[in-house]
C-alpha cells in the first residue's frame, strides 16, 4: 500500500480521536483513563462529532471536503488541548482527581506473576484474541463492501454523500428515515483518501471492535483482575457474530459499541461520583440515535437503569439526582433532536409507522413464537457459541452473587429490559414479522448483537465474584 | 476417580441415547459429529451463523444433552452415597458448571479449527488480487456481469431507471445494480441528465422500452440498456 493511503488513512483515524480528546478534555481537564483507553473512548466522540460536522454542513449549504471538515475540527481541538494542558500546568490537580484516578485504574493489577494453570489459561486467551483481532483487520480491508443491507442502504448512501458532497435532497435516498452516522463516517473516510475504495473505507469497523475491546478489558480489569477481564475479553470474541459484524459495513456493531459504552460510563460514573462520566454516556447514548432508530428505545432502557443508579445513590438529594439525571439525558436528546428535526423540517419520515402498537389479545398467541425464536437464537445458533448456555448455567449456580456484586444487579437488570423491550415490540407492534417471523433469523440476531456484550460481562462478574 | 465414572456412565447413556434416537451406530454418529465439528462449525450465511445437524438434530442440542446428563448422573451418585450413608461426598453446582465451561473450551476449539480453515480460504481466494477481480470472485452472478456490461457500453452521466422482474425482496441484484452502476447512472435523484433504462432479468425486455429511447446494448434475451433519444 503506498505510503500516501496509509498517511490519509492515519488521517482518517486522527482527527476524529483528536476532536473526541479535546471533548474528554474539556469534560475532566484531566483524563481519569490510561491512554489507550482514552483514546478508545476519544475515537467514539470525535467520529460522532464528525458526522454531526458534516451533518450541520448539509443544513447550511456547505458541500464536503476534507478542507470543511478537517481544519475546523483539528484547529478548535487543538486549541482546546492546548488551552487546557497550558492552564492545568499552573493549576494544581483536584485531590478527587487523583483518588479517582487511583480507583479506576484498572491496568495495575498483573497475573503474571504467579506461573500456573490460570498464567497458561491467560496466555492462550491472549493468543486466542490477537487472532480475532488479526482476522477482523484483514477481513475488513481486504473484502469490498458485499452484504445486502451494506449495499441497500449504508454503502449506497455513503457513495452518494461521496459524490454528491452533501445530504441533500435526503428523501431520495433509500429507507430515508435511518440515521446517517455509519454512511458518513465511510464517507469521511473516503473523503480523506480521494477516492470511494470499497475496502479501505471499512477502516473504521476494525478500529470500532478494537476500541470495544479496549473499553471492555478496561472496566473488567477495574471491577476484577486482569485475568477475569482477559477471560471476558476471550469470551466476547469466542463468539462468532459480532466478530464478523466487525468486518462487514453494518450499523450494528456500531451501535453495540456505542450502548455497552454507556452502560459502563453510567457504572463509572456511579462508582467514582464524577458527574463528567454521565455527559459521556449521554453523549455516547446521542450517538448512538443517530446509528440506529432503535438506539432510541436503549436509551429509554439505560435512562430507566440510570433512574435506578441514581436511587441507589444514598448520599444525594433529590436536586442532586435530578441534577445528574439532566447531564446524561440533555446531551443525549439534544443530539437526538438535532437529526430528527431536520427530517422534520425536510419533511423526511422519522420511521415510526414500525411502531405503532396494537393491544390486541389476539397478539398473546404470538408469545410461544416469540419465545421459540429467542430461544432458538441464544442457544441453537452458531452465533454465541454456547455463551448464553453459560450464563444461564451460572446465573443458576452463582445466583447467590447475584445480590452481592452490585455490577451484577444492574447488568442483569438491562439484560431483563432488554429482552423485555424486544418481547413486548415484537408481541404488540407490527415487527413481529422481522423479529420472530420465518424470515426473521437475520434481524433478531443482529438487535440481539446490539446488547449482547452483557453475556460475557455477566459471566465473569458471577464467577469472579465467588472466587 | 468418581468423575471418571461419571464422565464414562454419561458417555454410554448419550451414545444409546443417539443410537435410539438417530437409528445410527455409535461410532458413525461419532465419526458424523467430528466432520461436522471440524469442517462445518463455522458458517457465516447472511449475516446468521447457522449449526450443522446430524439427522435433523442441532449439534447444539447434543452438548446440552450431554451436560444434562452428566449432571444427572452426578447426581444419582448422589443419591447413592446418601443411601448408603457415606456424605463425604457431595455435589455441588461448580461441578455443573465446570461441565458446561468444558463443554464450551471443546466447542471454541473446533470453531478456532472451522475459523481458520475458512480464513485460509478466503486469503486464498483474496489475496493479491486487485479490486475488480475480488469483485468478480464474490459476485460471480449474472447481474455483476451486466454492471461490468454497462460500464462498458454507457459514457457520461444519466437518470436512471431499473426494470427487473426480481423479487427485490429475495435477491441482491436490484441492489446490487444500482450500488456498482452508480454514480454513471444515478437510480435517486431528480437531475438534469440524460434519462437511461436499465433492463435486468425482464420478460420481453423490449415491451417496456418507449419509442423516445434508443437501444444501446443488448447483454440477453433478458436484459438489455436504452437510452433516451438526443
Amino acid at each position: 500500500m503506498p505510503a500516501g493511503i496509509i498517511l490519509n488513512l492515519i488521517i482518517s483515524l486522527l482527527v476524529p480521536t483528536l476532536a473526541g480528546y479535546a471533548i474528554c478534555l474539556i469534560l475532566f481537564k484531566k483524563l481519569p483513563f490510561n491512554s489507550l483507553v482514552s483514546l478508545s473512548i476519544s475515537f467514539g466522540v470525535g467520529i460522532g462529532m464528525i458526522t454531526h460536522w458534516m451533518l450541520l454542513l448539509s443544513m447550511i449549504g456547505l458541500t464536503y471536503s476534507r478542507a470543511n471538515i478537517c481544519f475546523p475540527l483539528t484547529a478548535v481541538s487543538l486549541i482546546s488541548i492546548f488551552y487546557i494542558k497550558k492552564n492545568r500546568m499552573y493549576k494544581n490537580i483536584d485531590r478527587n482527581d487523583l483518588i479517582a484516578d487511583k480507583r479506576i485504574d484498572g491496568f495495575t493489577s498483573g497475573f503474571l506473576n504467579n506461573f500456573s494453570l490460570k498464567t497458561i489459561i491467560g496466555i492462550a486467551v491472549f493468543v486466542y484474541i490477537t487472532f480475532q483481532i488479526y482476522f477482523v483487520f484483514w477481513r475488513s480491508l481486504n473484502i469490498p463492501i458485499c452484504s445486502w443491507d451494506a449495499l441497500y442502504v449504508i454503502a449506497s448512501k455513503a457513495k452518494c454523500l461521496f459524490y454528491e458532497g452533501s445530504i441533500e435532497p435526503l428523501k431520495n435516498y433509500n429507507l430515508s428515515s435511518y440515521p446517517l452516522h455509519v454512511p458518513l463516517s465511510l464517507t469521511w473516510v473516503a473523503l480523506n483518501l480521494g477516492v470511494w475504495d470499497e475496502q479501505l473505507i471499512k477502516i473504521i469497523f476494525p478500529v470500532v471492535f478494537l476500541c470495544y475491546l479496549i473499553i471492555q478489558y478496561d472496566f473488567l480489569c477495574r471491577h476484577t483482575n486482569k485475568w477475569w477481564a482477559l477471560i471476558g475479553t476471550g469470551l466476547f470474541v469466542s463468539a462468532n457474530f459480532p466478530i464478523y459484524h466487525a468486518t462487514i459495513a453494518y450499523r450494528d456493531f456500531f451501535l453495540m459499541y456505542y450502548n455497552i459504552s454507556v452502560i459502563i460510563l453510567l457504572l463509572t460514573g456511579y462508582e467514582t461520583e464524577r458527574d463528567q462520566f454521565f455527559i459521556l454516556a449521554g453523549l455516547f447514548a446521542g450517538f448512538a440515535t443517530f446509528t440506529k432508530l432503535e438506539a432510541l428505545g436503549y436509551f429509554f432502557v439505560n435512562s430507566l437503569a440510570f433512574l435506578f443508579l441514581l436511587f441507589k445513590m444514598k448520599r444525594c438529594g433529590l436536586k442532586e439526582k435530578m441534577v445528574k439525571f439532566l447531564k446524561f439525558i440533555v446531551p443525549g436528546i439534544g443530539i437526538f433532536l438535532f437529526y430528527y428535526l431536520y427530517k422534520h423540517i425536510h419533511n423526511i419520515g422519522q420511521g415510526q409507522g414500525r411502531f405503532l402498537f396494537d393491544f390486541n389479545w389476539q397478539n398473546l398467541a404470538r408469545i410461544k413464537v416469540i419465545l421459540w425464536r429467542f430461544l432458538e437464537d441464544f442457544f441453537l445458533s452458531g452465533n454465541w457459541n454456547i455463551l448464553w448456555f453459560l450464563l444461564a448455567v451460572s446465573l443458576f449456580v452463582r445466583r447467590a452473587s447475584i445480590t452481592k456484586n452490585f455490577q451484577t444487579k444492574i447488568l442483569l437488570l438491562l439484560l431483563l429490559l432488554y429482552l423485555g423491550f424486544y418481547f413486548i415490540i415484537a408481541l404488540f407492534t407490527a415487527n413481529f414479522i422481522s423479529i420472530a417471523g420465518s424470515h426473521s433469523y437475520t434481524v433478531l440476531s443482529r438487535l440481539i448483537l446490539h446488547f449482547f456484550p452483557l453475556c460475557p460481562l455477566l459471566i465473569v462478574f458471577l464467577n469472579y465474584s465467588n472466587e | 476417580m468418581e468423575f471418571i465414572i461419571c464422565l464414562f456412565s454419561a458417555i454410554s447413556a448419550y451414545s444409546l441415547y443417539l443410537y435410539i434416537c438417530l437409528k445410527l451406530s455409535p461410532l458413525e454418529t461419532l465419526q458424523k459429529l467430528l466432520i461436522n465439528f471440524t469442517q462445518n462449525y463455522y458458517r457465516p450465511h447472511y449475516n446468521y451463523f447457522s449449526v450443522p445437524n446430524i439427522c435433523s438434530i442441532n449439534i447444539h442440542l447434543f452438548i446440552y444433552i450431554f451436560i444434562l446428563l452428566f449432571v444427572l448422573g452426578l447426581c444419582l451418585m448422589q443419591l447413592s452415597r446418601v443411601k448408603s450413608s457415606d456424605s463425604q461426598y457431595k455435589i455441588t453446582g461448580s461441578q455443573g458448571l465446570a461441565v458446561a465451561v468444558i463443554a464450551f473450551a471443546f466447542l471454541l476449539v473446533f470453531q478456532t479449527i472451522c475459523q481458520i480453515q475458512y480464513f485460509t480460504k478466503t486469503i486464498n481466494k483474496f489475496q493479491n488480487r486487485n479490486l475488480e477481480q475480488k469483485l468478480n470472485v464474490i459476485y460471480n452472478i449474472d447481474s455483476f456481469k451486466f454492471v461490468q456490461y454497462c460500464h462498458k457500453h454507457l459514457s457520461g452521466k444519466y437518470k436512471g431507471q431499473l426494470i427487473t422482474d426480481s423479487d427485490y425482496r429475495k435477491t441482491i441484484d436490484p441492489y446490487l445494480i444500482m450500488y456498482y452502476l452508480y454514480p454513471v447512472v444515478d437510480f435517486r435523484q431528480e437531475k438534469d441528465f440524460k434519462k437511461c433504462l436499465v433492463v435486468f432479468n425482464k420478460k420481453d425486455p423490449l415491451s417496456v422500452i418507449p419509442n423516445s429511447y434508443d437501444i444501446i446494448a443488448v447483454y440477453n434475451s433478458k436484459s438489455l440498456l436504452a437510452v433516451q433519444k438526443e
